[in-house]
């Protein structure tokens, strides 16, 4: 038993993550336990809010993965997470409620298989790395170009109104159970589920990043045509992470939809597409660790700033990818997550040194 | 002993420039063979047509009886085609250890035991093993040279295209690198092509030259046939040579 969890452990450590001694985990489940236990201790509103902000980590991790770890630069996941929320809110406006949680897991089975389609068509098809980002941001215009043009009672899909630029409204919240035991999932259980689900992605991409696909997903990166040579189909490599990468956005736009009760085409818009490049710049592209922190920070800040007007807020965020790309080129909280690397790697040399047992010869 | 690979008529044009015309040759397993020839001759367009980055325009080239050309370049590595770039092509942001791990985690799959003990001895033969952790980046230019050769040699293939392996080593290095390929096609039995300038890690191999001139085979010998021929001076110094 304790050697499966020492497996368990040594699976989810690799150079491809940050953080991997003994002291990183404990800080890790002490911030874990936290982060369950804060619902308990904070306001309704507050934990509502936050389960919110959560919510858009989803997206900066799928931006980081595609573009930190395999040097895919896409702007069409906010396409995937505002279509997951569309595809959501159709399904469960039309389905008894019991069953939200299916039709969150249909949203995102059908975004997966459009990434798989868009995927196939970009890769297999030998768009090179400029043409993606251009060909997925106007994805990501188009699917909110159609979508602005769907006001009107005609637009419907059995009982939901697309209802144009206004958006779609009256998206019930995800819930399990029927009958005497229901859990509705908003305020704090809402809460609950994101954090819940967040650290099971988190874990999940530590596993992957560090097996042998992560390897093969950072060779992409580094050198595809070198990848190619050692007998690697690197199309099949970036579908596959495109795929993932989708379905990570899908599951924060279905968590969005479900928040909000609402998704509108706005959620795809240039600036939706733009922000989760500027999360993932700034926090450190090729770090889960550093996006999770940027994002749900930046996301703060900006809902802080939107209080006082939104140019404020494109300011700031102008400003901070600036400072990041002259400053900070491999991200501000990566930067200080490798100092304090190393601060705590001199601290250990020096404790070394110290130690009775070498009598300070080291 | 029949030919591992064969090369037949092969012809490969870029628009109206003719870079291959009509190159034929076949090397037996086992066997090493240089490629020879001035700038300009055809020798890394053949290279990058057997690997699969171009497409021959006419001809064919088949590996142990099997046509490999208008494959794709990973399908071609996964019959047992490995090869080493002319400008060193490693992972720059990942360790020693790790470029090595990618190469072999396609044979070794999740057997973390069977696939350090390939990287250990892959990093041993071409003498990296002290610098295992250190980013290869870091590496001096023959070293990463190394690294790339150790990269192409892990996964145990069948055949081994190196392009000017030695481009920009000291002597020392270049000699070195001579032993590693002698090792490798010696003890190993490993089939190497080489393309190569460097005359001094030429004569060290000692193995058949194939001297490539205008894209196609001009002549085949040992390296003082080679440099004896009247032919091969004229190509390579004119005429009045």
């Amino acid at each position: 038993m304790r050697s499966k969890f020492f497996d368990l452990i040594t699976a989810l450590n690799g150079p491809q993550t940050v953080g991997t001694s003994p002291l990183y985990w404990r800080c890790f489940a002490i911030a874990c336990g936290l982060l369950l236990l804060y619902p308990i201790i904070g306001e309704d509103y507050a934990v509502s809010n936050n389960g919110f902000l959560l919510v858009w980590v989803f997206l900066g991790l799928s931006v980081c993965i595609l573009w930190g770890y395999t040097g895919i630069f896409s702007f069409g996941q906010t396409a995937f997470f505002g279509l997951a929320g569309y595809v959501y809110g159709v399904l469960s406006i039309n389905i008894p409620p019991e069953y939200s949680m299916l039709a969150a897991v249909c949203g995102i089975a059908l975004i997966m298989l459009l990434t798989a389609i868009v995927g196939y068509v970009i890769f297999y098809g030998g768009i090179s790395s400029l043409y993606i980002a251009i060909f997925t941001l106007m994805l990501t215009l188009l699917a909110e170009t159609l979508l602005s043009r769907t006001s009107g009672p005609q637009f419907r899909i059995g009982s939901a109104l697309l209802g144009g630029s206004n958006g779609m409204v009256g998206i019930p919240p995800l819930q399990i159970g029927s009958g005497d035991f229901v859990i509705v999932f908003v305020d704090k259980p809402f809460f609950w589920l994101v954090a819940a689900l967040l650290i099971l992605v988190f874990l999940g991409l530590r596993f992957l990043l560090n097996s042998n696909w992560g390897y093969l997903m950072v060779a992409t990166r580094e050198d595809p045509l070198r990848t190619q040579l050692f007998g690697y189909d690197i199309r099949r490599i970036q579908l596959i992470t495109y795929i993932i990468a989708g379905g990570i956005a899908a599951l924060g736009g279905v968590l969005f939809a479900s928040w909000n009760n609402f998704i509108a085409p706005s959620s795809m818009g240039m600036t939706a597409a733009t922000l989760p490049i500027i999360w993932v710049a700034a926090g450190g592209r090729a770090s889960i660790q550093a996006v999770t922190i940027s994002t749900f920070t930046l996301q703060w800040i900006n809902q802080q700033l939107a209080y006082g007007g939104g140019a404020y807020s494109l300011m700031f965020f102008a400003i901070l990818l600036l400072c990041t790309v002259m400053l900070f080129p491999q991200g501000i909280v990566t930067t200080i997550e490798m100092a304090l690397e190393e601060y705590l790697e001199r601290r250990r040399v020096a404790r070394l040194e110290k130690s009775p047992l070498l009598g300070g010869r080291l | 002993m029949s030919d591992l690979v064969t090369v037949e008529n092969l012809h490969k044009s870029f628009g109206g420039l003719q870079v291959l015309r009509g190159m034929s040759f076949g090397v037996p397993e086992g066997e090493m063979r240089v490629l020879l020839g001035p700038n300009g001759c055809g020798k890394s367009t053949f290279l990058k047509t057997m690997i699969g980055l171009h497409r021959p325009s006419a001809g064919q080239i088949s590996l142990a009886g099997e046509r490999i050309d208008g494959l794709h370049p990973h399908e071609i590595a996964r019959l047992g085609v490995s090869t080493k770039l002319q400008v060193p092509s490693v992972f720059r942001e990942l360790s020693v250890y790790q470029n090595i791990r990618i190469a072999v985690q396609r044979e070794t799959g999740r057997d973390a035991r069977s696939r350090n003990m390939v990287i250990d001895e892959t990093l041993d033969m071409i003498g990296l093993l002290t610098q295992a952790g250190n980013r290869a980046g870091n590496l001096s230019h023959g070293h990463q040279q190394w690294l790339e050769i150790g990269m192409a040699i892990a996964s145990q293939p069948r055949i081994l295209l190196l392009d000017e392996p030695t481009a920009g080593m000291t002597p020392e290095e270049t000699q070195q690198t001579a032993q590693i390929v002698l090792r490798l096609n010696r003890q190993k039995g490993m089939t190497v092509i080489i393309v190569e300038h460097d005359m001094a890690f030429v004569s060290a191999l000692d193995a058949p030259i194939l001297v490539l001139n205008q894209g196609s085979i001009f002549f085949e010998g040992t390296l003082r046939q080679v440099r004896t021929h009247q032919g091969v001076k004229e190509i390579y110094f004119g005429s009045r040579a």
